[in-house]
């Protein structure tokens, strides 16, 4: 095991008071919290900084930090003979894993990790919640799919021992979910300690992504490509929604990138669904031929429309 | 099969975040969730809001932050985290619009 050096870790010296640990803790936290953060491996570097805050900003702690610092100080590290982990280990934060092994062999284990010490007669605690990302289609959301689910819950055998459990389970996916909605299943957690409840599981949902639709919450939008004529003459468009094709009215002189809604086509529930949007593009031939090319000349003759008419001027 | 249960209670909402009445009527104080209901007893919660309180905790421990601040912090990542998203559908739709020209 690696001596982890604290002070390094804050980016500050070994005789530092506890108010430059304090500012260099704060400035450091902002900067690489996983919630917050956009750094890289932000999560591991916080952890790392919550640890060695937690060591730092207790004296006690910091004391016996600083008398193993000055027998072993860097390099592999091993408890001296005789050393007894101190009980304090408190907090220990709530992202996976708790504090690391270092911090365990010096201030012990008090406050997270192993529940063997306890007697199941005496200690209730409700189950952990477990959370699992859930991919679906599109199609799937609207009409309201039946999964089978496999996953892992931490649990505990007959001698008390921390084990993970294999579960699987039949979920009826309510219709109308949309992106990130989280699907609540009572009971489904992890079990409870003693007489304590099972803890929940949450599905999160998230949508494949799809070849036609874009989605925005319960809105969908598709891009329909149209020939030039089709625009400026008008037409019916079939439109593929989730339940199947339907007839369009495009109106004559259309422009690029006109946006249509049809309405209740979208994702949601029944009583609140979105909307379906159709996203015109106007699509140019990659070739024409020979009359086509004499027809795109008559009409060049015959039209006065200029696009560039109030092109470039502002205002 | 699975019954799916929507809404949790005040009661089941501090079992699951492990934290006190106290501490989730602050929260809610802040405006950092929104229950429906009047009442604490009456309040329930959607499954969405135990990530937000989870995630306040957090930030309210580590930054060492009071809860006022909590609550801005999380509403403006919440804003930068709509932008973020809607930049880049609109990056995808331009995408979609665009794409034919850029093959010619």
């Amino acid at each position: 095991m690696e001596f982890k050096d604290y002070y390094k870790i804050l980016g500050v010296d070994p005789d530092a008071d506890d108010k430059t640990i304090k500012t260099a803790y704060r400035r450091l936290a902002r900067k690489y919290h996983p919630d917050v953060s956009k750094e890289e491996q932000a999560e591991e570097k916080f952890k790392e900084l919550a640890e060695a805050y937690e060591v730092l900003k207790d004296t006690d702690k910091r004391a016996q930090y600083d008398m193993l610092r000055q027998q072993g100080g860097a390099g592999p590290f091993e408890p001296p003979p005789g050393w007894q982990p101190g009980g304090s280990g408190s907090a220990g934060g709530d992202f996976q894993g708790g504090f690391s092994d270092f911090f365990e062999q010096i201030f012990g284990q008090a406050g997270h990790g192993s529940r063997q010490g306890y007697s199941r007669r005496h200690f209730a605690r409700r189950g952990e919640d477990v959370e699992l990302a859930l991919a679906i289609f599109l199609e799937d959301a609207c009409k309201g799919e039946s999964r089978t689910i496999s996953y892992e819950v931490p649990g505990f055998d007959e001698q008390g021992r921390l084990v993970r459990q294999q579960r699987t389970l039949k979920v009826k996916i309510p219709a109308g979910v949309i992106e990130g909605e989280r699907i609540r299943l009572k009971g489904q957690g992890a079990p409870g300690i003693g007489d304590a409840p099972a803890g929940d599981l949450y599905l999160q949902i998230r949508f494949a992504p799809h070849p036609l639709y874009l989605v925005e919450g319960a809105d969908l939008t598709v891009t329909v490509p149209i020939a030039p004529w089709e625009a400026a003459l008008g037409c019916k468009l079939p439109v593929p929604t989730l339940e199947g094709s339907i007839n369009l009215t495009v109106p004559a002189n259309s422009q690029n990138g006109k946006r249509m809604r049809i309405k209740g086509k979208g994702l949601g529930r029944s009583d609140n669904r979105g909307d379906l949007y159709v996203l015109l593009r106007i699509s140019m031939p990659g070739t024409a031929g020979e009359k086509e090319q004499a027809l795109w000349r008559q009409l060049a003759e015959a039209s006065n429309y200029d696009p560039r008419e109030n092109w470039g001027r502002t205002g | 099969m699975s019954e799916t249960s929507y809404y949790l209670t005040l009661g089941e909402l501090t079992q699951s975040v492990r934290l006190s009445t106290e501490t989730v009527i602050t929260i809610v104080e802040c405006g950092i969730v929104d229950p429906r209901g009047e009442q604490p007893q009456q309040w329930l919660f959607e499954p969405q809001m135990v990530t937000m309180v989870q995630r306040a905790c957090r930030l309210q421990r580590d930054l060492e932050l009071d809860w006022p601040a909590v609550a801005l912090a999380l509403e403006l990542i919440e804003d930068l985290q709509q932008l973020r998203e809607e930049n880049q559908r609109l990056r995808q739709q331009l995408g979609t619009l665009m794409e034919l020209d850029a093959s010619n």
